[in-house]
């Protein structure tokens, strides 16, 4: 009996963790919650606890991970201070147990009741402050003695920069409007140099309309945290997203990653490519791609990749000598390989991916020296009128079911563990990866991109 | 004698003041940033950007193929506008129409037509191989002779339209005189129409060539991949160098440099047409008699319908060859023909039939406002005795001089922020102020060529009956200067409405234009739409423009 008890208690933990989506549903968010009842709803779904609420001073206190998840928030245990940390988004709440003093975003508010942890081992904190904090309604039914908690659904509208390809874009935004109805997202998409001297001249002009960023150079990230252009915060999967896809501080996130290949025409090209060393060959001299540093973002962080990999300068004196064609970004490095102008060039796997299936005659190898896998930075600008929106934007990007898609459409890699990769599909984890480090790359990027101007510029 | 201030006062002080804002506040965040280095006044950026020997080449390049495409431009246009207005050959006004078709070609398509021409794997070029069994492209369109090539086809309507409007409005008693001397057809030509034209020629050409060293989009297709830049790709490169500390104000710098050439050129073609006397419209003469060019008139026909199928019929081909291809790269054959590109464009975008609205409405409105305002400064500049009238000319002229891409930041630079709490950015109204500042000048160029032939005795006459200014303007003026006014009303229609650089970088959801729905298309990876769309463009203003002259029975329209 009493390891059925156990193995009930074991499996209703279980369920409360991984049970629900902590994703905010299109009509916003209700949670209900009976003192005294393990019997807990969420947008009308029941939800088992393994502890209910309790009362006391008059307050009613609930388990912190129910309400933590039921909202898409992080939460922390310090085993040392003994506080819980309450992340959602841009509100950093953090409680001691036992005292009546809690931090919201570093200002200290006084409570009516201390968070305790209850013998059952499990950590109650005051419902109502919580879920105020966070922006949330809290209502109570004293004759059923019932808690309710309601988020209100988001509107608005947000104004998304990215060089992002449209087709792509335009299909996460049509998505998006099935789970978030109330919210419009503006989407100007540009080559990442238009996109960020549009962006620079906001800024420098003192009116920065854009919400939401994401180009195709991540360093670009790290330059506008240095700027001081951002704003924190930490959407729900942060938890589960691996370092390297995350900003140490929190600034921005990866919602996808795009390797670059070696794309060539199966038509005009015998012997197969392997590596990046096949791009000095005499037999391809003058027919040979790459895109600009200057204005493509992903040939930016390529070329610096490349240096911070054993390649010198000197790689692309002697790719300029073998004729090398410079064009503006890999979607045009991938037309001219398809219509046989060049026989072989550099380009996203994405964009390779996608001609490939479409009929034209190409196809692309990862390159054995190493790939450039870069992620794809998403940021939300300090400026930003709509935090709400841009926060559910994100979530939404970050979620299973948008990052299968993102799979599914070759739009990008998934950052997200757990997809289902098709059948025939190489394991990501057998592509060789070249070192690197988005920050160091960050620092140089200027240098890197007048280098790159004057060995190509002046011919 | 009216008390008080006269009406020209008025105007021209509007005149003044409108262009301070317009075109004076954006340029001065050019100058301005041009003279500063880290915050601060500063002469460091010229230094280091100028003193850059990769930009002194940049410079040599642009003159080089503004020189030479200015140069074939003018030559072209005017020969052609001669032919069409002096002489007998067949069919005319057919000729007119089609030798005008290049306007009706948004560049940007036509670059990448040219490029699917004569590119290295482009159909002319797979042909010549075919033919001759060469295994290497035998034209090579990248560089400075295709950029040379493109720009020439694309700048010689301009001047045809303006050398035929002035031909048209010429003084034919000169010519008449002449040939009643004895003169022959060369000489006619070479010492009586040539030297009154001038004005008109000087006109064109200082408009073609601060096109052309403004140019950013043929360049950037067919000089950057072979690393031939220019002033104007460099700009550009210097302006996406996110990390670079300073990099607009670098920018700036160079754009500087575009800037004093205009201003130079403005004040050489200046100080060339007022030393002497043009006007030639003396309100006494009938239309300028044809010349009669007898077996020549078959030639010069030839010639004309071989421009036409070189500049206009073969890239249309090209990019309808291309916008029914199923992906990029497979063969042009019936086999792998297919209408989804269309059907997606028309159909699935949503954005497209809002962009050919939106660019329909700022086409229109920002002809009739530039050819209203530019009308009343070349008025201004050629008949007011006020001192300054040249000023409103001269300030007008600067903004066409500068980069799209530079003005466009300049723009934002300007008018991003809320003034007395209405914000224009983000909205359409800051593409029709950027395509007003930007295309002000052809308004002015054309109608002052106009203005300048019209003798003052006219207005003087009719201010001696007693007509006040509105009146003599309204029965005297305008009615002489139509062909001008009409001829500048499509001159800034035409590029209005497929313009590229400018909305480019202020368009926002909602208000995209033509040519941002284009290139985006192409640049996303889908070639095929963008060609799809290309066409449907075309195919609406040779329709737009088929309609016009049905309805207006000739007299307007290409």
């Amino acid at each position: 009996m009493k390891k059925a008890v156990v193995m009930l208690l074991v499996v209703s933990l279980f369920a409360v963790i991984l049970g629900f989506t902590p994703v905010r549903a299109a009509g916003g968010i209700v949670v209900q919650i009976t003192v005294g009842s393990t019997k807990a709803y969420i947008n009308s779904k029941v939800v088992v606890l393994d502890q209910p609420p309790i009362i006391e001073n008059g307050r009613t206190l609930v388990p912190v991970r129910f309400i933590g998840e039921a909202f898409g928030a992080t939460i922390g245990w310090d085993p040392v201070k003994k506080t819980v940390s309450y992340v959602l988004e841009d509100k950093n709440i953090v409680l001691t147990i036992g005292s009546i003093t809690a931090m919201v975003n570093g200002v200290k508010t006084t409570l009516d009741v201390a968070p305790k942890i209850l013998p059952t081992g499990r950590t109650v904190v005051p419902v109502r402050f919580i879920s105020e904090s966070i922006g949330a309604k809290v209502d109570w039914n004293s004759t059923t003695r019932m808690v309710t908690v309601t988020v209100a659904p988001i509107t608005g509208t947000i104004n998304y920069y990215t060089s992002m390809p449209e087709v792509n874009i335009t299909a996460l935004i049509e998505e998006f409007k099935k789970v978030q109805p109330g919210i419009k997202v503006n989407l100007y998409r540009a080559a990442t140099g238009t996109v960020l001297a549009k962006l620079n001249a906001e800024i420098q002009g003192g009116n920065v309309v854009v919400d939401v960023l994401s180009v195709a150079e991540p360093s670009t990230s790290i330059l506008l945290r240095e700027q001081g252009q951002l704003l924190k915060f930490t959407p729900s999967g942060a938890k589960n997203l691996a370092e390297q896809y995350k900003d140490k501080d929190g600034y921005f996130y990866a919602f996808g990653v795009t390797d670059m290949v070696i794309i060539y025409n199966t038509q005009l090209v015998k012997d197969k490519p392997t590596g990046y060393s096949d791009m000095l060959k005499p037999e391809y001299k003058g027919k040979v791609c790459i895109g600009d540093a200057a204005s493509s973002g992903a040939f930016t962080h390529l070329v610096g990749t490349m240096l911070q990999n054993g390649f010198g300068w000197d790689y692309f004196q002697k790719l300029k000598a073998n004729g090398v064609v410079v064009v503006p970004g890999p979607s045009d490095v991938a037309q001219k390989v398809a219509t046989g102008e060049v026989l072989i060039g550099i380009t996203q796997d994405s964009t390779a991916k996608q001609m490939k299936e479409s009929g034209s005659p190409v196809d692309y190898i990862y390159p054995a020296e190493g790939t450039d896998i870069k992620n794809c930075n998403i940021e939300i600008l300090k400026s930003t009128k709509n935090k709400d929106a841009a926060f559910a934007w994100i979530e939404f990007l970050l979620s299973k079911e948008t990052q299968q898609f993102i799979l599914d459409n070759k739009i990008m890699t998934p950052v997200v563990p757990g997809m289902k990769y098709p059948a025939n599909s190489i394991d990501p984890s057998t592509i060789k990866a070249m070192k690197l480090d988005d920050e160091l790359l960050a620092t140089q990027s200027a240098d890197t991109i007048q280098k790159f101007s004057q060995i190509f510029g002046g011919a | 004698m009216k008390k008080g201030i006269r009406p020209e006062v008025w105007v021209l002080v509007f005149l003044i003041l409108g262009l301070t804002v317009i075109v004076i506040y954006p340029l001065w965040q050019i100058v301005s940033r041009a003279f500063s280095y880290n915050g601060m006044l500063s002469l460091e950026s010229i230094r280091q950007t100028w003193g850059d020997p990769l930009n002194q080449l940049a410079l040599t390049r642009s003159l080089t193929v503004s020189g030479f495409g200015t140069l074939f431009s003018v030559l072209l246009g005017s020969l052609l506008a001669w032919i069409v207005t002096r002489t007998d050959i067949p069919h005319v006004r057919l000729v007119k129409t089609l030798l005008i078709t290049p306007f009706l070609i948004p560049p940007f398509v036509g670059a990448i037509a040219w490029l699917q021409l004569l590119g290295p794997v482009g159909y002319l070029n797979k042909l010549l191989m075919w033919m001759t069994g060469s295994g290497e492209p035998l034209f090579i369109i990248y560089g400075p002779v295709g950029i040379i090539l493109v720009m020439t086809f694309f700048s010689y309507p301009t001047v045809f339209l303006i050398m035929c409007a002035a031909l048209e409005k010429m003084d034919a008693t000169l010519e008449e005189a002449a040939f009643m001397s004895a003169a022959g057809k060369w000489n006619v030509l070479k010492d009586i129409t040539v030297p009154i034209m001038a004005p008109a020629i000087g006109s064109a050409a200082l408009l073609v060539f601060s096109h052309d060293m403004a140019n950013f989009g043929i360049p950037a297709i067919l000089g950057m991949p072979r690393g031939y830049l220019v002033l104007t790709t460099k700009i550009f490169q210097a302006i996406q160098n996110f990390g670079l500390k300073n990099n607009f104000n670098f920018a700036s710098a160079l754009a500087m440099e575009l800037l004093i050439m205009a201003i130079t050129a403005l004040f050489i073609q200046k100080i060339y047409t007022s030393k002497k006397q043009y006007t030639v419209v003396t309100g006494k003469s009938a239309h300028p008699r044809t010349m009669s060019m007898g077996t020549w008139k078959y030639i010069l026909f030839g010639f004309a319908m071989v421009l036409f199928i070189c500049t206009t019929l073969a890239p249309i081909t090209a990019i309808v060859l291309s916008s029914i291809i199923k992906a990029v790269g497979l063969p042009p054959g019936p086999a792998n023909w297919t209408f989804n590109n269309y059907s997606y464009v028309l159909l699935r975008s949503q954005t497209t039939i809002r962009a050919l609205r939106n660019s329909l409405f700022l086409g229109v409105a920002s002809a009739t406002i530039t050819t209203i305002l530019g009308g009343l400064i070349s008025y201004y500049s050629v008949r007011s005795k006020l001192r300054g009238h040249q000023v409103a000319d001269f300030i007008g002229s600067l903004p066409y001089t500068i980069p799209g891409t530079v003005l466009g930041l300049a723009i934002i630079l300007a008018w991003s922020k809320p003034i007395a709490g209405v914000t224009i950015y983000d909205t359409i109204w800051i593409i029709l102020l950027a395509y007003v500042t930007n295309y002000l000048t052809l308004s002015i160029r054309t109608t002052s060529a106009s203005f300048a032939q019209i003798h003052e005795s006219l207005d003087e006459a009719a201010r001696m009956s007693g007509a006040s200014w509105w009146r003599t303007m309204v029965d005297v003026v305008i009615p002489l200067v139509k062909p001008g006014l009409i001829a500048s009303w499509f001159l800034v229609f035409m590029p209005s409405f497929r313009e590229l650089t400018l909305s480019i970088l202020l368009w926002s959801v909602g208000n995209e234009t033509i040519g941002v729905s284009v290139f985006n298309l192409s640049q996303g990876g889908q070639p095929q739409y963008a060609s799809a769309m290309g066409v449907i463009l075309i195919v609406i203003l040779f329709t737009g423009n088929f309609l016009t002259r049905k309805l207006t029975k000739g007299n307007y329209g290409f």
